[in-house]
């Protein structure tokens, strides 16, 4: 009763944001549709198919399109996750929630897991959907992995920030954005000449972009799902909800 | 857990003072305030910035003191209200756009453990006027309906310890009726009613005790008797102007309408008598002040009551 309770009160408070990661979910898939359209209906259109219907532009379109809803996932749990905990302090839900006989724990527990499950229904949606309508197969397991992984990294990273600042999901967008350029650093070797130390410090303290890395190759390339990866964002997003669940009992409202 | 006889909520030398650079929401910090609060209503009053929001806030576990103590029931306030609940009213009530008060009230009541969350929810929406309402949006009510919403959310499952944050703001006069009710019928109850208010008349009306803050420090507290809410002014309004209510306020010439200053039932008795004597009729006649109201005044630094004088025509 009481998680159903916390459920609907969180859902009619995410209206909003809920249908903006619908509609963006739809806008990926409406690309999918009109790039296979595009191409005769012909699922898994080449490039060179493509150059010769729109040049560099539709090429570049394709690219980054099939990049970008990589990180659905990402947006997803950003979107989400993005004022978990005491959004609205001092004349919102916090209080409100925050003067009932239950657990704020528990209240914020339920909240995370059902932005959890909803962010990853949607990305288990709109990703096998789109690889269906632009290449007529689907990555397999690897994707429900990789969006899985990707929503327990970022949502527990957004779901801490949450607790400190309202610039939550500003902060997280730029970590995100981050820990993609340590790790494109990282692989590139352009990262050689910083001093070891805070080499490390940087990849530990950074969003687990390597292992989501690993998620996303098997992705891409239809491999079996490297768990080791998995279980390594897993336990950084374990280490999140720890850090998450000492700052609501440590942190004012 | 039913509510003891004594002091529900007790601070000792509380003292609060924000970060350096931390937004405090223009809550005031606190300069080490000491009081007890028990069954009735204890009303807090002080200016802007004068750190009511910022106790409340104590009472209820949202912040923790710097130093000093604050405790419910002898417990740290957030365990006790996590153990039994509270109702609250924010002193800026926005809650989401897409909150409708029916459902909303609905899961707030089972939340506070209400054992029948519907009924509950049902006789708070008719207890503040909220039937039209139950289906709209949040985003689609005005200031006075919201208000009334915060009234109903906090008095949802009956909880023991009421924490009201200016609670009378942007309520017209039925919504002001329905909240003087309310908290009649649960001071009646024995509830724990804490009410921060500008309004010395809401005080004066309600309070068993009264607080008044300024600058973080307790400037003077107040036990209300019952005598005390007798009327010490009233409004007068005559049918024609008449030399003889001028006289009374103490202004030249014809008067039709004044508030004049009485000294007891009887004084105001034979004053109207006197009135009626000289041929003046007396067709409006309302309180305009209490005892307790002008010691209130006083204590807040502003003129002990209405000035004596005419008014305009009505």
């Amino acid at each position: 009763m009481v998680i159903a309770a916390v459920a609907r009160l969180a859902l009619a408070e995410s209206r909003g944001r809920l249908l903006l990661v619908a509609a963006v979910g739809l806008a990926f898939l409406l690309g999918a549709w009109a790039t296979a359209a595009a191409s005769g209906g012909s699922a898994d259109p080449g490039m060179d198919d493509l150059f010769r219907l729109g040049g560099y532009p539709l090429v570049s379109a394709v690219l980054l399109m099939g990049w970008t809803v990589g990180r659905f996932p990402l947006f997803a749990a950003i979107a989400l996750f993005a004022g978990l905990a005491w959004g609205g302090r001092a004349s919102g839900p916090a209080r409100l929630l925050h003067a009932r006989p239950v657990s704020p724990l528990a209240i914020y527990a339920v909240r995370a897991g059902l932005f959890g499950a909803l962010a990853f229904l949607a990305s288990a949606l709109v990703l096998p959907a789109f690889d269906l309508l632009i290449l007529g197969a689907w990555g397999g397991s690897a994707t429900l992995a990789l969006a899985a992984a990707y929503i327990l990294a970022y949502g527990g990273l957004t779901a801490l920030l949450s607790v400190w600042t309202r610039a939550d999901a500003a902060i997280a967008a730029l970590l995100a954005i981050l820990a993609h350029v340590w790790h494109g650093a990282l692989r590139s070797g352009a990262a050689d000449a910083i001093p070891r130390g805070v080499g490390r410090f940087l990849s530990f303290a950074l969003p687990p972009q390597g292992a989501l890395h690993e998620l996303e190759s098997a992705f891409a390339g239809v491999q079996p799902v490297p768990w080791d990866s998995f279980g390594y964002v897993a336990g950084y997003a374990v280490l999140l909800a720890a850090l998450t669940a000492l700052s609501i009992v440590v942190r004012e409202i | 857990m039913a509510p003891d006889a004594g002091p529900l909520v007790q601070a000792r030398e509380a003292r609060k003072r924000y970060a350096p650079g931390v937004a405090s929401s223009g809550r005031g910090a606190l300069a080490g305030v000491t009081l007890s609060a028990g069954p009735g209503v204890t009303a807090i009053l002080g200016p802007n910035g004068a750190g009511k929001t910022t106790l409340l806030s104590l009472c209820l576990g949202f912040l923790r003191p710097t130093s000093g103590v604050v405790a419910v029931a002898g417990m740290a306030p957030a365990a006790w209200v996590r153990r039994n609940g509270a109702g609250y009213v924010p002193e800026r009530f926005a809650p989401p756009g897409s909150w409708r008060p029916g459902s909303v009230l609905r899961d707030l009541a089972r939340l506070s453990g209400a054992r029948n969350p519907r009924a509950s929810a049902r006789a708070e929406i008719e207890r503040f006027g909220l039937e039209a309402l139950a289906a709209a949006p949040a985003d689609r009510l005005s200031r006075g309906e919201l208000q009334r919403l915060a009234l109903a959310q906090a008095a949802v499952g009956d909880p023991f310890l009421l924490v009201l944050d200016e609670p009378e703001q942007g309520l017209d006069g039925a919504g002001r009726a329905s909240l003087l009710r309310w908290l009649n019928d649960r001071r009646r109850e024995g509830t724990t009613i804490l009410l921060a208010t500008h309004d010395a008349s809401l005080a004066g009306q309600l309070a068993d005790f009264i607080v008044v803050l300024s600058r973080g420090a307790i400037l003077e507290t107040l036990a209300a008797a019952d005598d005390d809410r007798d009327a010490t002014s009233y409004v007068v309004g005559l049918e024609r102007p008449h030399e003889a209510l001028g006289a009374w306020a103490g202004s030249p010439g014809a008067v039709r309408q004044a508030t004049v200053r009485v000294s007891g039932s009887d004084d105001l008795q034979a004053r109207l008598r006197a009135l009626a004597d000289a041929g003046a009729r007396v067709v409006r006649l309302r309180p305009a002040g209490t005892v307790l109201e002008d010691r209130l005044r006083r204590a807040l630094g502003e003129a002990s009551s209405p000035p004596p004088g005419p008014e305009g025509a009505w």
